[in-house]
């Protein structure tokens, strides 16, 4: 049977002379890289740091906090930074004992790959990244400087192991859980001793921080399909239809949820970075 | 009296150039207009595809300042007077100045079998409710002007059409995938020949779609993801063998009786001519 055969390349873009986009294109993608690399060079110091990650003992004695405790009137907020969280050597001290946990082999390594293989497989991230450091294109309808003659899209690997974002998205529930519950400790702080309720800016941090990544995380394209982008006659569905239209909603923004927790959790992890190594004090509003 | 200056280009396969045309601006005028303006005072050799003025034939799609758009729905007031740069759309062969060969659009559209009945269905009054239809009707808004098939780097810069039968396709696939009374599997032929994994969501054909229909979104993204729970989910595969989960209940796309929509042999990771 006939084939479409695609035309030898070159051939197929008209060379229409001087039609190329007359608008500032190049600023979205070169802004993005600056992002992405801004926050992985921070991340990655971050990652390998292994201090400095709590304002609190939480059951666990840090050497690198004594330092900074100023005796014990002084207020110590609950903040634990999202990077290290769930805290996994506190939960298997024997990997404590062989010298995980702390650097090279910090706790961050082990959770972060996590929100990382979740953002990866993103469907908007996807797209940020094949356009800004892929330039697979750069901007519509311009043309590709590095064009593969043969391009195959996500049907190969690596590439093609984004059709498991739903596993990543499963993961993140998990890691959205434990940011709820290091919001609910924000509200408390240490003194003589005692533990107060109260909120400082950190709280408020953290409340922004937790609510954000919450609603990228059900916003997610793999969340929508789950719930009941499955289904095909929603007249016998109508309680999925009804979460499914919500997802669809949320979905709708799920780019800029994207954005606002990436750097939302950026701040949170810097603010406790701040707070717990004495750079700076929390701010207390009651 | 107010001109628009426009640079247009004339030519055909073996060559072109851009032309520069100045015409009177009226209120209210769109390219199609100015275009229309050079056909009728200037040069009636100036070829260009047209309809309906009302962006709703999809005839006048053309590149605009360099990117895809309807010439009847881009109005001249938008530039601030700067020179109109207007060239056929790209990635199709062209025939004649702002006119281009469009009909692998149509051979690919061939190739999708239309709405098979559900058997229960067949030969009864169609009896669905708005809430049922509510989805698909998105899809069904696409004027096949094919400014996204223009646009998608699938086809304009890596030149797979042999793999991938780009967005217009792909919102006319989940028109009939979601349909409600639609019997057939269409993932098999996603997969494999429509090449859905080709795509990797950049949204330029979102970005161009005159309907604006969100087809990366609302198209691409769930078809990815139904082609996900059918052919790389393992759990899902898992708990469908052993009962877990339903089986398939469409039938299967090689069930459809026509020559012409039977999937090809060659998948979407062998590379054309
Ligand atoms: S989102 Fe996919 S189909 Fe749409 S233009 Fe981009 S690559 Fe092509
Ligand atoms: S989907 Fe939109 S851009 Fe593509 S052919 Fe249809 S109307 Fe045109
Ligand atoms: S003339 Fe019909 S869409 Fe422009």
């Amino acid at each position: 049977m006939a084939t479409q055969q695609a035309p030898p390349r070159g051939t197929v873009r008209i060379e229409a002379p001087d039609n190329d986009r007359k608008d500032s294109y190049w600023v979205a993608p070169t802004a993005i890289l600056a992002t992405f690399a801004v926050f992985v060079i921070y991340s990655t110091i971050r990652a390998f740091m292994g201090k400095y990650y709590s304002t609190y003992y939480d059951g666990h004695s840090f050497a690198w906090m004594a330092a900074n405790l100023r005796g014990a009137s002084a207020i110590r907020p609950h903040y634990w930074s999202p990077f290290y969280s769930p805290y996994i050597p506190g939960y298997f001290p024997f990997l404590k004992a062989l010298k995980i946990g702390s650097w090279p082999l910090s706790a961050a390594l082990y959770v972060m790959v996590f929100p990382l293989a979740f953002r990866a497989s993103c469907y908007f991230c996807r797209k940020t990244y094949y356009r800004a450091v892929f330039r697979d294109p750069e901007a519509c309808a311009v043309k590709e400087k590095f064009a593969r003659l043969n391009y195959t899209g996500e049907t190969k690997l690596p590439a093609r192991a984004v059709n498991l974002h739903r596993y990543t998205f499963y993961i993140a529930v998990i890691l959205v859980i434990f940011h709820w519950y290091h919001l609910y400790n924000a509200f408390f702080y240490s003194q003589y001793g005692q533990t107060h309720f109260g909120v400082g800016l950190g709280t408020i941090i953290f409340l922004v921080d937790t609510v954000a990544l919450t609603a990228y995380t059900f916003s997610c394209h793999s969340w929508r399909h789950l719930v009941g982008g499955v289904i095909n006659r929603y007249s016998r569905a109508k309680s999925r239809f009804k979460v499914w239209s919500g997802v669809s909603k949320l979905n709708e923004y799920h780019g800029q949820f994207f954005w606002i927790s990436l750097v939302t959790v950026l701040i949170a992890d810097l603010y406790v970075f701040l707070v717990s190594s004495g750079r700076i004090t929390d701010i207390r509003f009651f | 009296m107010e001109k628009v200056t426009l640079r247009v280009f004339r030519g055909d396969k073996t060559g072109g150039e851009m032309v520069t045309y100045e015409v009177p601006k009226v209120p209210g005028m769109v390219v199609l207009d100015a275009i229309h303006q050079i056909q009728k005072e200037q040069d009636t050799t100036l070829a260009c595809r047209w309809n309906c003025k009302a962006a709703k034939c999809g005839s006048c799609s053309a590149e605009i300042d360099g990117k895809p758009r309807l010439m009847c729905k881009t109005s001249v007031d938008e530039f601030n007077g700067q020179p109109i740069t207007v060239g056929p759309m790209r990635a199709f062969p062209l025939l004649r100045d702002l006119v281009t060969d469009v009909s692998w659009n149509f051979k690919m559209a061939a190739k999708i079998p239309p709405l098979q009945v559900l058997p229960e269905m067949e030969g009864k009054p169609f009896v669905l409710q708005q809430v049922d239809v509510d989805r698909v009707q998105e899809y069904r808004k696409c004027i096949e002007c094919f400014l996204c098939q223009d646009v998608c780097h699938v086809i304009r810069e890596h030149n797979r059409k042999d793999a991938f039968f780009g967005p217009r396709q792909m919102v006319r696939i989940a028109g009939l995938e979601m349909h409600p009374a639609d019997r057939i599997n269409r993932r098999e032929q996603l997969k494999a020949e429509a090449g859905v994994g080709m795509c990797n969501i950049t949204k330029c054909c979102t970005e161009v779609c005159p309907e604006h229909i969100r087809i990366t979104d609302n198209a691409i993204i769930p078809l990815k993801e139904r082609v996900a729970d059918d052919y790389y989910d393992p759990v899902a595969g898992l708990l469908r063998s052993i009962g877990v989960l339903p089986r398939e209940k469409k039938a299967p796309f090689n069930s459809v009786p026509n020559e012409q929509t039977k999937i090809a042999a060659q998948g979407t990771g062998k590379k054309g001519g």
